[in-house]
């Protein structure tokens, strides 16, 4: 919960003006189909589920994304491995810098933060 | 198990032999018989190691009688038959002879399954030619399943530390965003760390399977009642409901800052006040509803704040998206009242 809201934190300071949470797949998936986001922040554990069909979604949807976990990268599936990884704790530097390569330089639109 | 392998000239003859010196050598013999170590020998001189002697020890451990084992490879029992790696360490085993004891994964006769250390040793004939093998299996099941189990918590563990350490960056995050004075900075962090810790604490009680709901707010309030004589100003009903560990820690922080705010501005700020924490659950729109309310009374006349601070942020947005329920802050002039209604699947484990 106040990892969430940290995450929330860094990315308005980096700018961002519309965020979307989930907490769980379902409300992840459902968010992805309705809405364009410019990156997703997305941790391996959604409400005791592995996040991977969100990490599906986002892959079909061309979202960017990053993962932001405790588990170390081990724990991510062969297929998205290519993928970013925020290590928990992770500072604010190392989040804007992951944050800064996933946006590309125009966009100005809303981010999706599963956790 | 494959068919029993019939039974050749040369394994009658191996047997033979066994019988012989079971003859020559008999103490040793019924030692090797009444042992509870699990013990074999077999034929070096034919291929795969046939079985010419078992003990009872070998067959209570495997479940097979002694006529399925005789004149099965050494490797009949192996876990799985396309283990490459348990036969090339029994080959080698069986080659050198060495001090080494490989751990090796076999299957029982009704189908579980066991590890056993295995202990080769050549016997040989007059002219130094290995002519059998003996072995001795210890069984190590259940210091391999304790091995596994503590790989596992160390990995949970370190998963855990991450999470918590991410969680007191962000209590620290969150306290020099939102105060400039150093002493509240200090402050706010120590009690927020506090209070986690003593959510950590509960969830300890009962190896983080979870915790009660009526003792997770007695621990929350408790350092709150000490001091000054609050404790017969709280009024907590409700049962012991059993909450996730992840609701343990999203409530343990929203109890925490109930109370400082009504320390701060509400019903504890004067010397009057009451607050009421009461709880049921509730079967209606087809699911069923932890509903709590934190009710607030007899305190100063209340004003909503002016603006948000941490504590509302927790509260009216974190808390119900961590739990995916709803949150109601009504600042009534009259008191603060706060409703949470928590679908019970996510957050009470057997409600």
């Amino acid at each position: 919960m106040l990892i969430m809201m940290q995450i929330e934190d860094m990315l308005a300071d980096l700018g961002c003006t519309q965020i979307t949470r989930a907490s769980n797949v379902d409300q992840a998936l459902s968010a992805i189909g309705n809405q364009f986001f410019d990156l997703a922040t997305l941790d391996l554990n959604l409400g005791g589920t592995r996040s991977d069909k969100v990490a599906d979604a986002l892959t079909d949807h061309l979202v960017p994304f990053a993962y932001s976990t405790g588990y170390g990268a081990n724990a991510i599936d062969d297929g998205h491995c290519r993928h970013p990884l925020l290590n928990k704790p992770f500072s604010s530097a190392n989040f804007s810098e992951v944050m800064t390569k996933l946006l590309t330089p125009t966009a100005n639109k809303p981010a999706l933060s599963a956790s | 198990m494959s068919d029993k392998a019939p039974k050749d000239q040369e394994q009658k003859k191996a047997e033979a032999e066994v019988a012989e010196f079971k003859h020559d050598l008999g103490p040793f013999v019924i030692a090797a018989e009444t042992t509870r170590m699990a013990m074999v020998f077999t034929d070096a001189c034919e291929p795969d190691n046939p079985i010419i002697f078992v003990n009872d020890a070998f067959l209570k451990l495997t479940g097979y009688e002694r006529d399925e084992v005789l004149a099965q490879s050494f490797n009949f029992l192996l876990a799985s038959g396309t283990d490459q790696e348990a036969m090339e360490q029994i080959k080698t085993a069986f080659a050198r002879h060495t001090d080494d004891s490989p751990e090796i994964h076999y299957r029982r006769k009704d189908g579980s399954e066991f590890w056993a250390s295995l202990f080769v040793n050549a016997v040989k004939d007059d002219d130094g030619a290995v002519v059998q093998h003996f072995i001795s299996l210890a069984e190590t099941t259940r210091t391999k399943l304790a091995q596994q189990n503590a790989a596992m918590l160390i990995d949970e563990l370190n998963h855990r530390v991450k999470n918590t350490l991410a969680t007191v960056q962000s209590i620290v995050a969150q306290a020099v965003r939102n105060n400039s004075d150093p002493m509240i900075v200090r402050e706010s962090i120590e009690t927020r760390i506090a209070a986690l810790s003593r959510s950590h604490d509960l969830l300890a009680r009962d190896k983080w399977v979870g915790a009660g709901l009526h003792d997770l707010v007695d621990q929350a309030l408790e350092p709150f009642s000490v001091t000054e004589g609050r404790a017969e100003r709280f009024t907590v009903e409700g049962d012991n409901v059993r909450l996730s560990p992840k609701a343990t820690l999203a409530l343990g922080i929203a109890f925490h800052e109930l109370a400082t705010n009504a320390v701060k501005y509400g019903a504890f700020s004067n010397e009057a006040g009451t607050i009421s924490i009461r709880w049921t659950i509730e079967s209606k729109d087809g699911g069923r509803w932890l509903c709590l309310r934190w009710r607030e009374s007899d305190g100063p006349p209340v004003k909503a704040p002016s603006r948000k601070g941490f504590g509302s942020r927790v509260i009216e947005q974190g808390l119900a998206h961590e739990l995916n329920g709803k949150v109601d802050v009504d600042y009534a002039p009259s008191g603060m009242v706060c409703t949470l209604k928590i679908p019970v699947p996510l957050a009470v484990l057997d409600g």
